[in-house]
């Protein structure tokens, strides 16, 4: 159905303008220097493809919120909530060791900041997610965390998802994450920031009631991940 | 005796882009019935938004309005008028509703929660205005241009979280409102609207969409093209880029009869 002819009775009809609900994803990244190489040229250009597939969608594209939290040699906030459609991929640079711990929280502290934003400027929101990919093991106080992320996750504060990129102490991970952490197959940036895309574009369009049911990342051809 | 009104109406249940792409059937539902004799009628309305992730939900939505219409009616065929009506009635209609429900669900081999629905229902009559709410959507009513939201849509912390009739603890989430006070202007509509009708930061009903809209109502004829325009409407571009979801929306104004002993127009 085309634009409404001047004849339709509800032509004139005009439309509130509201804040489009958002859906915040923190990306919490390992940049020490065990990433070097392949590792992170890959993972530039997994970001370069994340941000072109949100793009691709109008809706997503309105509503995915991109953050960045780097860990190498200390923690960053590299890139605060920005909307698909700022979203200026950053080339990272790798550094120093895997303060993981410290990283985790500071992007769990970003996510309840950005929600009292939400809240006080009246814009919807759906649950936020927290997406953490490292080769390595936190070489900080990292268990306070980790009960941190099981309490967030029991309320439904976030979805916190753990990948380990080969090299990772799979163990620590496990016990960080209650949601399973996931092997990177090889260096499959590209089908992770993929899937990450499709699942939050399907988030965004999700309407109540409606529980998202994710792609199976460990299969099809743009599966990425094993258990 | 005061001079005789008419109900007017129009109403749409339509499948958004997203869900008709995918062949499922339109989720949301609507109902309005009118009781009660000239001079001034009594109008029932009820939207239901049956729950994206339950499969026979748009089953859900139509059996809540029709169940609820029936109580209403049933109601007013015992006590005449909507003057003493009380939440505590309300809730057994809730409970019949239920029950048909379950029912429907064991007729269709699945379970009460696989009908999922949402529930506005909206009751004007001569001296008392109803009003009822479990889940999202809203109802906003009116006189003379200046309009109001009964309920603001319920949701959770999350943009797809709302409360269900389905669910246990449906009670808790109830509202319901009953006045002396009457509206002459209704409109109702399920969240696939609500982003374009309403103001969410001062929550407000967006007064540019609701008057052009009643503004029409008003104006319509009998027999006229109301109906399929409102459609059309529902189903333009400006609308669907701005609401990938299904849409209700009813439309209801009361007029003057210029010729008592004429029909209720679109009834």
């Amino acid at each position: 159905m085309d634009q409404l002819s001047p004849e339709n009775a509800f032509s004139s009809v005009e439309f509130a303008e509201n804040p489009e609900p958002r859906v915040p994803c923190v990306l919490i990244v390992d940049t020490s220097t065990s990433m070097h190489g392949p590792r992170i040229d890959e993972l530039n250009k997994g970001l370069q493809i994340y941000q072109r597939e949100l793009m691709g969608d109008a809706l997503a594209a309105k509503r995915v919120e991109v953050a960045i939290v780097t860990f190498g040699g200390r923690v960053t906030r590299l890139v605060d909530f920005v909307s698909a459609t700022e979203f200026q991929p950053p080339k990272l640079q790798v550094i120093g060791g895997t303060p993981m711990g410290g990283a985790v929280s500071e992007a769990l502290d970003m996510i309840e900041e950005r929600k009292n934003s939400y809240r006080e400027h009246g814009i919807a929101y759906y649950r936020p997610w927290a997406f953490l990919i490292t080769d390595g093991e936190p070489n900080d106080h990292w268990k306070p965390v980790a009960s941190r992320v099981s309490a967030g996750e029991k309320d439904k504060s976030f979805c916190f998802f753990a990948v380990g990129v080969e090299g990772a102490n799979m163990e620590v991970l496990e016990e960080l994450s209650v949601r399973k952490p996931l092997w990177l197959q090889g260096l499959k940036f590209a089908e992770l920031f993929s899937w990450l895309s499709n699942s939050q574009q399907m988030v965004s369009r999700s309407t109540p009631g409606e529980e998202v049911p994710l792609a199976d990342p460990t299969s099809g051809p743009l599966g990425w991940a094993q258990v | 005796m005061g001079s005789s009104t008419v109900w007017r109406h129009v109403a749409q249940s339509l499948q958004g882009p997203s869900h008709a792409a995918d062949g499922s059937a339109c989720q949301d539902s609507h109902l309005v019935r009118f009781v009660g004799n000239k001079p001034a009628r009594t109008i029932i309305a009820c939207v239901a938004d049956g729950a994206g992730s339950a499969k026979r939900s748009d089953l859900g939505s139509a059996v809540a309005c029709e169940t609820i219409a029936d109580c209403a009616a049933r109601y007013f065929e015992s006590y005449k008028n909507f003057d003493q009506l009380q939440l505590e009635k309300v809730i057994d209609w809730c409970e019949t509703t239920r029950d048909r429900l379950r029912q429907t669900a064991e007729s269709n081999n699945c379970k009460l929660r696989d009908l999922a629905t949402t529930l506005c229902v909206a009751i004007l009559s001569p001296a008392s205005s109803i009003f009822f709410q479990i889940g999202d959507g809203a109802i906003t009513v009116g006189n003379d241009g200046i309009y109001g939201v009964v309920f603001w849509p319920q949701s959770g912390e999350y943009a797809n979280v709302t409360n269900f009739m389905t669910s246990d603890n449906y009670q808790d989430h109830i509202e319901f409102q009953a006045t002396t006070r009457k509206f002459s202007d209704l409109a109702m509509f399920t969240d696939g609207i609500e982003r374009l009708a309403l103001d969410f930061e001062t929550q407000t009903p967006h007064l540019p969409f609701f008057h052009p809209l009643f503004q029409a109502v008003r104006n319509s004829k009998a027999g006229g093209s109301l109906s399929d325009d409102l459609a059309q409407f529902l189903q333009s571009d400006s609308v669907k880029n701005r609401s990938d979801d299904d849409k209700t929306l009813v439309l209801a104004t009361q007029l003057t009869d210029p010729s008592v002993g004429g029909q209720d127009a679109a009834d």
